[in-house]
């Protein structure tokens, strides 16, 4: 009889708890089947443009969380890929990377080598209504420059001297020494023009306004960003009306999305995925280098257990790490390289690949047993993101064969990995990558090793005086082949000195599906929604 | 005397009882022969569980040695042209062409030693709490409220609190899983305690003179025994899974240390394309619970058939 009341008992709870999920799945359910929630919408623009059946929304899945939306004040990828549909800047690089052209700029002119007189395009307005102006441009470029403003990128201003406006349409920008970078800086995607109304009346980083083709919808942390376009974009209003952008850390579950159909567009794919993505029918998958270098970052000064600091430490290290090993396993999505400065990026030339040590473990074994090195403890601090968590894994791995007995790996959260990597003695080692959204070496070298920038991009604390006068004079002058050869001396000086560890050059690996048209991706990574249509 | 012998077959008696039930031996051998070969480990396997081979890795189960290949499919050469094979791998290797059957061993380490420390702690302390409320009425008031208190929780989550706050550490995550696991032991050997506290011959021991700690821990717990082996013997398997849990989230065991649910959470990128990286410690987790759980189910019914009808 019991066996009975309890059977029926459990029954009961049964029945109860699939009632509730029953609830719970109404919810979800027109998620999983698009084409009932979809109509509705498909409707709305059936009555607007007149068209039938072609949807225009766009549904991206991201891994990382946007930092925030100000572009002046942020200088992540995820942040930026999300940013430049809603502000931008005045110049913008080509999608072939040779040459930068005007997008909010009309023209320019330079009547010396140290003045930048810009024409503005004119009758643009912010999302919030405030015209765009050379006050705007003024107000924008010195908030970058301030130092209590904090910008992540203040290095994109540090060779301005002033910027003034000449007329409503007219900016003249003097800088304290011949710029070579100057376009590519202001083609920057945190060099971005904001509404002064709003930057001033609001904060930007969660309510943000620019002139771009789209404006802010909202921001649910951990879920998702929602856009609409700026039906009064000064370009013409974009064919895609609605984006929305949904976080999802996890890369498994994020493919699975681009697979039914729930997301179509996806950046990031890591190369244990790129088989699975393949054999996906109705999704295009989109593979070429980049300008983007993946390091194993060093604090050669303030690190956290002092080993790092030994140069015989560093030396074993770059010995010891099998870069070609570890690449191979990337399924041909990168490049193993010894140079900083990559094939794509300006500053690359025949001999890059030479100054590294390359991998022999002997030899790592060797320096760590003469000079008694096997107690130094090493921290690795690695974001659990993307690949990174496997660089940790297998710089330990390289580091416990190479006879260094304490090797720890800590793993944080994307945000919180960038903000902790920016404070002193917090670690040794720290994989980490840079897309260079300008495609210049200087670009790279400057915000991530200068000691300009430390507590800002610098996250090194690398300190060398002739290596810091090879970044200066990559930036101070307009002869393309002295800066050439000044990056180049860079290049080589940091890689001999082991103030970081190049491991690869990736390639941009994408995936959208394959009704969207006119998806191109720059070589700094960034993707334009304006441009995209659907077929 | 006579106790003494009355206690040796019952005991002896429960054995048999056990032995007699197919399933149960079946799951008692296989957890004897996974202590030998986790205690042993360094005897049954020729790797280093930590030690990574890059050309080697993604290959799957084999009882031979496996030609290498490249991503492209290409066969990997040394110097004089001949294809590289790979060494043994009877379970494979992982991701960074780790040995699949060495991690799962020295894996096993972990979730066991974990696991075990972790209800030793959890029982003792919550064995101490249950035995004093159920004989201090005041005791009881506040012990029991704390208990509920640490009962409201959901489980992982409460013990993701504890390492979160604690720091991320192998010894955290055992006091995590002991803490969880204290309010379930308190409950059940109170309410075991309390209905022995009734019998006449504590009672009659009491006004013999006996002190309070006499009766506690030589009259009551004896008493309560029974349950206490089913429940930690089903614990161990939940605790296991924590572990586990722990580990698949990241804040379990860290590399290079090898654990089942790490193990589990890094197969879970490469699920497509080399499954037994998943499934291979999978199994061993579903193997080594259900072992814990039909002993403990067995238990149950010989020790107190009465029991079954509590939970």
């Amino acid at each position: 009889m019991k066996k009975v009341k309890k059977l029926l008992v459990f029954l009961l709870a049964a029945v109860l708890v699939f009632s509730l999920t029953a609830c719970g799945g109404g919810t979800t359910a027109p998620v999983e089947e698009p084409e009932e929630s979809e109509e509705p919408e498909v409707e709305e623009t059936e009555g607007e443009e007149g068209e039938e059946e072609v949807r225009t929304d766009l549904n991206m899945v991201v891994q990382a969380e946007p930092v925030g939306f100000n572009p002046l004040q942020t200088n992540d990828s995820a942040s930026s890929r999300i940013n430049v549909q809603m502000y931008e800047t005045l110049f913008v690089r080509s999608f072939d990377g040779q040459s930068y052209e005007p997008l909010l700029a009309e023209s320019y002119s330079n009547p010396d080598d140290q003045t930048w007189v810009i024409k503005l395009k004119e009758g643009i307005k912010f999302h919030d209504g405030t015209p765009f102006n050379a006050e705007a441009v003024k107000y924008s470029l010195e908030r970058i420059m301030d130092p209590e403003y904090g910008s992540a990128r203040a290095s994109l201003m540090a060779s301005v001297e002033s910027v003034n406006a000449l007329s409503e349409y007219e900016v003249e920008i003097n800088t304290k020494f011949p710029d070579g970078v100057m376009l590519a800086k202001l083609a920057h995607a945190n060099g971005a023009i904001v509404s002064p109304t709003a930057e001033q009346g609001q904060d930007i980083m969660s309510e943000p306004v620019g002139t771009g083709p789209y404006k802010f919808v909202e921001f649910v942390s951990g879920s998702h960003v929602k856009l609409e376009s700026n039906e009064e974009y000064w370009d013409g209003a974009p064919f895609i009306k609605t984006v929305q952008v949904d976080i999802v850390p996890e890369i498994s579950t994020a493919i699975s999305k681009l697979e039914t159909g729930e997301s179509d567009w996806f950046e990031g794919i890591t190369a244990e995925h790129l088989s699975r993505v393949e054999n996906m029918s109705g999704v295009k998958l989109i593979s070429e280098l980049s300008g983007r270098v993946t390091y194993l970052g060093v604090r050669a000064n303030s690190s956290k257990t002092g080993s790092t600091e030994v140069a015989e430490v560093r030396e074993a290290i770059s010995y010891a790490l099998d870069k070609e090993g570890f690449v191979a396993t990337q399924n041909g999505l990168a490049i193993a390289s010894d140079s900083l400065i990559g094939p794509k990026v300006f500053g690359y030339t025949e001999n890059s690949e030479d100054y590294g040590t390359g991998f022999d473990m002997d030899m790592a074994k060797q320096i760590v047993e003469e000079n008694n090195l096997a107690d130094k403890p090493i921290h690795i601090l690695a974001s659990n993101t993307s690949f990174y968590p496997e660089i940790a894994e297998w710089t330990q791995a390289s580091l416990l064969e190479a006879g260094f007995e304490t090797v720890e790996i800590e793993m944080m959260e994307w945000g919180a990995f960038l903000s902790e990597t920016k404070d002193e003695n917090r670690m040794d080692l720290f994989p980490l990558g840079w897309s260079n959204l300008t495609g210049d070496g200087s670009e790279l070298v400057y915000p991530n090793w200068h000691s300009d920038n430390i507590g800002g991009g610098d996250r090194s604390y690398y300190q060398n005086p002739d290596f810091e006068a090879f970044v200066e004079e990559s930036q101070m002058t307009l002869d393309m082949a002295e800066r050439l050869e000044a990056l180049d001396m860079a290049n080589k000086t940091i890689i001999e000195d082991n103030g970081v560890y190049p491991i690869m050059h990736s390639n941009n690996v994408y995936a959208y599906a394959e009704d969207l048209q006119n998806v191109e991706m720059d070589p700094g990574g960034n993707f334009y929604i304006k441009l995209v249509t659907r077929k | 005397m006579s106790e003494n012998i009355k206690k040796e077959s019952y005991f002896k008696n429960s054995t048999k009882k056990l032995l007699r039930n197919k399933l149960a031996t079946i799951a008692l051998i296989i957890l004897v022969i996974e202590l030998v070969i986790i205690i042993g480990a360094p005897f049954f396997t020729n790797y280093d569980p930590a030690k990574q081979s890059l050309q080697e890795r993604l290959l799957p189960p084999s009882l031979s040695e496996q030609p290498l290949e490249d991503y492209q499919g290409e066969p990997i050469r040394d110097e004089e042209g001949n294809v590289k094979y790979s060494k043994f791998h009877l379970l494979g290797t992982d991701n960074f062409g780790r040995d699949i059957w060495t991690r799962i061993i020295y894996g096993g380490r972990i979730s066991l030693t974990v696991g075990f420390a972790a209800i030793l702690l959890g029982m003792t302390v919550g064995v101490m709490a249950g035995l004093f409320s159920a004989y201090y009425p005041k005791v009881d008031a506040v012990v029991m409220r704390i208990m509920d208190i640490m009962f409201s929780f959901p489980g992982i989550l409460l013990a993701m609190l504890i390492v979160a706050m604690l720091g991320t550490s192998l010894r955290n995550v055992t006091l995590a899983i002991s803490i969880w696991s204290i309010p379930t032991f308190a409950r059940l050997v109170r309410g075991e305690a309390l209905s022995v506290k009734q019998n006449d011959y504590i009672k009659a021991i009491k006004s013999v003179g006996a002190g309070d700690l006499r009766i506690i821990f030589i009259h009551i717990l004896p008493n309560c025994v029974a349950p206490i082996v089913v429940y930690s013997t089903m614990r161990m398997a939940t605790a296991i899974l924590s572990i586990a849990s722990l580990s698949y989230l990241g804040i379990g065991a860290q590399p290079p240390l090898s654990e089942w649910g790490t193990m589990v959470a890094a197969g879970r990128d490469y699920m497509f394309d080399a499954p037994h990286m998943i499934v291979v410690p999978g199994v061993a987790i579903i193997v080594t619970m259900l072992c814990f759980n039909i002993l403990g189910d067995v238990l149950r019914d010989i020790l107190d058939p009465n029991l079954s009808d509590n939970f």
